[in-house]
């Protein structure tokens, strides 16, 4: 199972370095330096940007988030994949290339 | 998704005057200065050729005379032998509004304070926000131009509240204490009928957004909040006179972005600006205020703040 934008669960999602981050009550709030631009994060969402840590795989951080959600796993897995692509998308996160060289792939 | 900076580049985008050397030859005996005039960063006195103008800037600026001489000086006059009633305005040797209406003047002279404020305000995290407090709590009243916050601050002034601001919010990142900026109440035309009491030092200036300025004192002798205020309370006021009275809880991160995006200083600031917004709206309860009227939404401000009072 792969995310959209996300073609290996191989990958490792990883914070950018130029970001400021609080957490609130269970939301995140993200301040992009670069961009200058100020996201807030629902608690799922903050739940995967917690852990783009670069320790874990794509797989690995759906495993988790199943093991510790209610619901479905093939729903938390697409919630997942969601939340990874659009934090992607806004420059968030970013993703090493794996040595299979997919990672920086463009989303699509 | 939003970006910190609208509020900062509003006041940028007004910033293409001076430039222009202002000839100060116009100067003759009779002028007369005001005292310096302290806001946030940025000290300044007004020198005029009309005692009875800079008593009324003066009265407008009552709260923040302080001893000393001040860095900055504007110089109002009308130019020498021309016979008109238009007056030049210059900051420091710049000139930067020539032959213009008195009110216009005015009006212009208290923007270029709010911008010398942001300019010269480096210590502080400065926040588009007007503010009031009671017994050291701050209500910060958060939101884009025209969102109703100087009438709001103003009610609430008139209804026992002490005036911190109305238009910039100065935090300091360590205590979080406010300092007050009582700067005149800039209300927009169409409050008089909801504040027919206040009566402005000067009034409308063709062209401008802030047209009736009124002195906080002129509001209550005592209105001027002192420094130690801690925010309490974070609004985001909508004035909706169709709607009912309401306030809504909003949770902190709503609250943060809210502040973070009116900061005129989030990005200039340095790291801790995120930090210093998210200690705010922490020792905060945070909520959306749809003003019906005014004097309701004053009650409720009042019985919002009560349980942060009880607590302390």
């Amino acid at each position: 199972m792969s995310a959209v934008g996300f073609p290996s669960d191989d990958v490792v999602p990883l914070r950018r370095l130029e970001i400021e981050w609080v957490e609130l009550d269970g939301e995140v709030v993200v301040y992009d330096v670069q961009a200058d631009h100020v996201h807030r994060l629902n608690p799922s969402a903050a739940s995967v940007w917690a852990a783009c840590d670069g320790s874990a795989t794509v797989a690995e951080i759906v495993g988790a988030m199943q093991k510790t959600h209610a619901g479905s796993d093939g729903l938390i897995a697409h919630d997942v994949f969601d939340a990874l692509a659009r934090l992607r998308e806004v420059g968030l996160v970013e993703l090493p290339p794996t040595a299979q060289g997919t990672g920086g792939s463009t989303p699509g | 998704m939003t970006g910190p900076s609208s509020d900062r580049e509003a006041f940028r985008n007004r910033s293409d005057l001076g430039g222009c050397a202002l000839d100060i030859r116009d100067e003759r005996p009779g002028w007369v200065e005001s005292p310096r005039l302290v806001c946030l960063g940025f000290d300044w006195s007004l020198r005029a050729d009309d005692p009875t103008l800079v008593r009324d800037v003066t009265r407008l600026y009552e709260g923040c005379i302080a001893p000393g001489r001040a860095q900055h000086r504007f110089t109002l006059g009308r130019r020498a032998g021309s016979g008109s009633a238009n007056v030049n305005l210059a900051l420091d040797n710049d000139l930067v509004l020539r032959d213009v209406p008195l009110g216009l003047a005015v009006a212009h002279l208290v923007w270029a304070v709010n911008r010398g404020v942001v300019e010269e305000t480096s210590n502080r995290l400065l926040l588009h926000a007007a503010a009031a407090e009671r017994d050291g709590e701050v209500v910060v009243l958060a939101g884009p131009r025209g969102a109703g916050k100087s009438t709001l601050v103003a009610a609430l002034v008139r209804a026992g509240f002490r005036y911190v601001t109305d238009e910039t919010v100065a935090v300091e990142p360590s205590t979080l204490t406010i300092e007050p900026y009582p700067k005149p109440v800039a209300l927009d035309h169409g409050s008089e009928a909801l504040l027919p009491d206040l009566h402005p030092e000067f009034e409308s200036a063709p062209g401008t957004t802030a047209q009736r300025l009124v002195s906080p004192r002129g509001i209550r002798s005592d209105a001027v909040a002192s420094s130690g205020g801690v925010p309490s309370i974070v609004i985001l006021p909508s004035h909706r006179p169709t709607h009912a009275t309401a306030a809504h809880p909003i949770t902190r991160a709503e609250a943060a972005v809210a502040l973070a995006t009116h900061s005129f200083n989030f990005s200039s600031f340095g790291p801790g600006a995120l930090g210093v917004v998210a200690a705010v709206v922490r020792r905060s309860r945070c909520y959306r205020l749809d003003v019906g009227t005014l004097d309701s939404a004053c009650r409720l401000v009042t019985d919002l703040l009560r349980p942060a009072m009880v607590a302390r």
